[in-house]
């Protein structure tokens, strides 16, 4: 996975509303077909770091498997990032695969 | 918001630790278990999270300080002398920061110091910083947009204190001086506006600290009764706080306030107040008004002021108040310890640099060992600086000691008990500050080029160790010169304080300016007090001239010339000071303007291989013709070594300025107050002083930086020689196994002590060629401001400092080679 794009992708996941760790990996690894999801720890420091940027905010719960659970869920701020970072994704992307095409 | 989250995160790092630990397990938990391993490693994880909140650098701040105190505990040693060597650098430059902030700062006692105002005057010609007292006290009174303003005399006027032979300083004030300025008594009670009423014949005064332990010894009693001054009867009501010692800190002795003025100096007459320039105005504004807005008023006042007496103005004269503390200060002599402190503490810094690269070597298994399991260099660099710092915090700990002893020393053995109690010694916090500063300062002046030596892994190159050696090499050899040729220069002023005889010379300065004389008047005046003074029991005889010997000569720094003393005399003058006169003739009375004598080192300046008589003393063969030539003075050797001096007869001009020379024939001690009582005309205050305690005085303020130069000087070789010492010694039992190796092999001993010799050879001269040049340099800029006794050109000066410092060298390299030598060469080579 390029760097950045996890943290693109946990606030994407938690546009459609709180998620819990593990759910979002479990997100993550299916809507990617199974590709993405090569260290699922490596999301908590991620998170960590989107929480200090006040991106997410975190509430403690219970999972469906009844364990004490952190949910995570976008803010304000968060919503903003995420749309920058698309933005700047897809300027990166189409570039890239107008040069695949043409060169 | 993000730095507010970070410090909740800070405090709450346990709590957070805890979530982060359970979540992920939870994690672990729903994973299935084909598919832990995809989670990754949790203890890395962890850290990284830590990491994103941002106290990696703490806890490695608290590893490292923990790991440097370990180190410091195994080695006491080592850690004693690098704390040592260290605090002395710290210390002293402390100790110079702490008396040049007393100087500075400090002296100004009152509660508003920091926002005090001083007003003056402002011609084209010239700042002046006193006013006519009548019109210091309209503006005192009328200015609104001060919250006040108090006045006070800018010199202080000689009086008469019982039976008190030396003159006292009486010093007047406005009658809200004291109170305006918040200054609470010691004892009694200060001055009020009640006491500027009193009734007639009623005087009340302030005594200071000083004066108090001098004259009366610290007795309370002084409160009780009436004293003497100038045979009138004055009530002390108090003494003033021990540092507190006026604004223009004159060192008065006593403070009566203005308004009583006239009761104290006889035949002061009416229109003085308007004539006599000797009061200094200072206030402090109103909250929210601009000084320049107080600048105007105050220039509308001096129109007013103008209107009504014009003469008390000087052409275009404007008038501001600017801060107190824009006043210029000179540190004098002091200025020259600042190089010198800050030399030691290179030089300190140098040493610590090189016990700590030997220690770096000591330790470079533990380094590489370190580097091998994985820690980056800058991991590592960082730590060993950690350690540097910690070394740094405890000698700073301990130069804050060593300041303070330093500078109780420095006052008591230097400069007399006297002056302590001048200068206010604080620890405050300018000073923690500067301790600070200093220590962070060191730190990476002495551990930086270890620490990158250290890591640097391979074999160590000695470069950075020829460096530091080169700098302490220079360093000792500054310090070496400079107090050699200070210790010089000190034996040279006492010798020529011996072979004078000034005890027998008195001053008496008649203060005719008090009385506004026309020039011819001020000439019989003189004339008449000479009289007077020579028929007095036990006088030699009486001269007069435009200021006393050495102290009271006229300075001129004329292009083509070297500094030029002059000064003008009666024909009586060059026989009563015992001057000879080598060639040409004395002044004849009525001797014109156009005449001169010079000293004869001016004639051999001005005019080295001919005859001076006939001559004309400008370069364009104008100005006044030479008629004699005198020896030299004393006052080259006290003020300027290098310079000349030129006399001109008397003039009637230069009359109400004049002082009156005496000499007696026994001691003149008792004879001070009958001098003082017969030189005292209607309105006058004369000033008598004897030369030799001038002389004294001169000799005790500059003997006193000289000897803390010489002091400092001693300190800062003793330490660049343990320095060098230290370091050559290491180096060669380093080589030890080579020298044992070499001799097994057949070299030579003669050959092995050459080449140990020949490492050193290149920042040993290179130390020593920009020692002297820094020294050169130093005492160059510095002369102007420690004159005394000083040469630049003094060989002699030179070559104790630098004969000492050869001496260390070669016994830092005999010793240690020595000890190689006598090694068997089969234990050598199993040297490790």
């Amino acid at each position: 996975m390029p760097p950045g794009a996890l943290s693109m992708l946990i606030l994407r996941v938690l546009q459609t509303g709180p998620l819990h760790g593990y759910a979002i990996a479990q997100r993550i690894h299916q809507l990617s077909g199974e590709v993405l999801g090569a260290e699922e720890g490596s999301l908590y420091p991620a998170l960590q770091r989107m929480l200090m940027e006040g991106w997410v905010t975190g509430e403690w719960g219970v999972s469906e498997t009844k364990r004490r659970v952190r949910f995570y869920s976008l803010t304000k701020d968060g919503l903003k990032q995420l749309k920058q970072e698309i933005a700047e994704y897809e300027q990166v992307s189409a570039a890239i695969q107008g040069i695949l095409r043409t060169a | 918001m993000r730095l507010l989250r970070r410090i909740r995160y800070l405090l709450n790092r346990g709590a957070l630790e805890r979530d982060l630990q359970d979540e992920m397990s939870a994690h672990r938990e729903m994973l299935a278990a084909n598919r832990q391993a995809s989670f990754g490693s949790t203890l890395r994880l962890r850290e990284e999270a830590r990491d994103v909140w941002g106290f990696t650098w703490l806890d490695q701040l608290r590893q490292d300080l923990a790991y440097g105190a370990r180190q410091m505990r195994r080695s006491p040693g080592f850690t004693l002398i690098a704390v040592m060597v260290l605090a002395l650098g710290v210390g002293l430059n402390l100790g110079v920061f702490q008396i040049a902030n007393a100087i500075f700062y400090n002296r100004i006692s009152v509660r508003d110091s920091g926002v005090l105002q001083r007003v003056i005057r402002q011609s084209p010609a010239r700042k002046l910083y006193a006013f006519p007292s009548g019109i210091a006290g309209f503006y005192r009174d009328n200015a609104s947009q001060f919250a006040y303003l108090v006045t006070e005399h800018a010199g202080t006027v000689p009086v008469s204190l019982e039976n008190d032979s030396a003159n006292v300083r009486a010093q007047f004030v406005s009658g809200n001086y004291f109170q305006a300025l918040g200054v609470g008594a010691l004892k009694g009670r200060l001055l009020e506006l009640s006491d500027s009423n009193l009734g007639a014949g009623q005087i009340h005064a302030v005594i200071s600290y000083g004066y108090w332990q001098r004259r009366f010894g610290g007795d309370a009693g002084i409160l009780q009764h009436t004293v003497d001054v100038n045979r009138k009867p004055v009530q002390v009501v108090g003494i003033a706080p021990v540092d507190f010692d006026g604004l223009n800190q004159n060192h008065a002795d006593l403070w009566p306030p203005e308004a009583l003025r006239p009761r104290l100096i006889e035949g002061t007459s009416p229109g003085d107040e308007f004539r006599r320039p000797d009061t200094a105005l200072f206030g402090v504004l109103k909250p929210g008004v601009s000084a320049a807005s107080a600048g105007d008023q105050l220039i509308a006042l001096a129109a007013e002021m103008r209107a009504q007496h014009p003469n008390a103005f000087e052409e275009n004269e404007s008038i501001r108040a600017q801060p107190l503390g824009d006043d210029e200060r000179r540190l004098g002599s002091f200025v020259f310890l600042i190089p010198i402190v800050l030399l030691i503490l290179l030089a300190s810094c140098a040493n610590l640099g090189n016990i700590l690269l030997a220690r770096g070597l000591t330790r470079a298994h533990e380094i590489e060992a370190r580097i091998a399991v994985g820690a980056g260099r800058w991991r590592v660099v960082r730590q060993l600086m950690t350690e540097s710092l910690l070394l740094s915090a405890c000698a700073t700990l301990v130069g804050l000691f060593v300041a303070r002893v330093g500078t109780r020393l420095y006052f008591v053995g230097f400069s007399g008990v006297t002056r302590a109690t001048e200068l206010r010694i604080m620890m405050d916090w300018p000073i923690i500050l500067a301790a600070v500063a200093l220590a962070m300062f060191s730190t990476l002046l002495f551990g930086l080029a270890p620490a990158l030596a250290a890591t640097r892994g391979g074999r160590p190159t000695t470069g950075a160790r020829r460096t530091l050696l080169a700098i302490q090499v220079a360093v000792s050899s500054v310090l070496l010169i400079c107090s050699g040729l200070l210790a010089r220069g000190g034996q040279r002023l006492t010798a020529s304080g011996s072979r004078m005889n000034f005890e027998k010379i008195v001053i008496v300065e008649p203060d005719l300016e008090s009385v506004n004389l026309a020039p011819s008047a001020a000439r019989q005046a003189l004339d008449d007090l000479q009289q007077r003074l020579s028929r007095m029991p036990g006088i030699a005889g009486v001269t007069v001239a435009t200021g006393a010997p050495i102290f009271g000569v006229r300075v001129q720094n004329a292009p083509g010339l070297p500094t030029t003393f002059w000064q003008s005399v009666d024909p009586s003058y060059f026989g009563l000071m015992q001057i000879p006169i080598t060639r040409g003739r004395n002044f004849l009375p009525g001797e014109p303007a156009t005449n001169m004598i010079i000293s004869e080192s001016a004639a051999r300046f001005r005019w080295p291989k001919e005859d001076p008589l006939g001559k004309q003393w400008g370069s364009q063969g104008d100005g006044p013709t030479v008629v004699g030539v005198v020896a030299d003075t004393e006052a080259t050797a006290f003020r300027n070594a290098s310079a000349i001096e030129a006399y001109t007869p008397m003039q009637d001009k230069n009359a109400p300025t004049a002082v009156l020379i005496v000499r007696t024939t026994g001691d003149p001690g008792p004879q001070l107050q009958n001098m003082r009582t017969v030189a005292t005309l209607p309105g006058t205050s004369p000033w008598i002083s004897r030369l030799q305690s001038q002389v004294d005085m001169w000799i005790e303020h500059s003997g006193a930086a000289t000897k803390s130069i010489i002091a400092l000087g001693g300190t800062g070789s003793i330490l660049a020689g343990i320095g060098v010492f230290g370091l050559i010694a290491f180096s060669v039992a380093e080589r030890t196994r080579e020298i044992g190796l070499r001799i097994a092999l057949g070299a030579g001993r003669g050959g092995i002590v050459r080449a140990l010799f020949a490492q050193y050879a290149g920042p040993l001269v290179v130390g020593c060629a920009a020692g002297v040049a820094l020294a050169f340099a130093l005492i160059r800029s510095l002369q102007s401001q420690i004159i005394l006794g000083l040469v630049t050109f003094d060989p002699l000066g030179y070559l104790p400092g630098l004969a000492g410092f050869l001496v260390i060298l070669v016994v830092a390299v005999l010793i240690p080679v020595r000890r190689a030598l006598r090694i068997d060469p089969a234990s050598a080579l199993r040297w490790e």
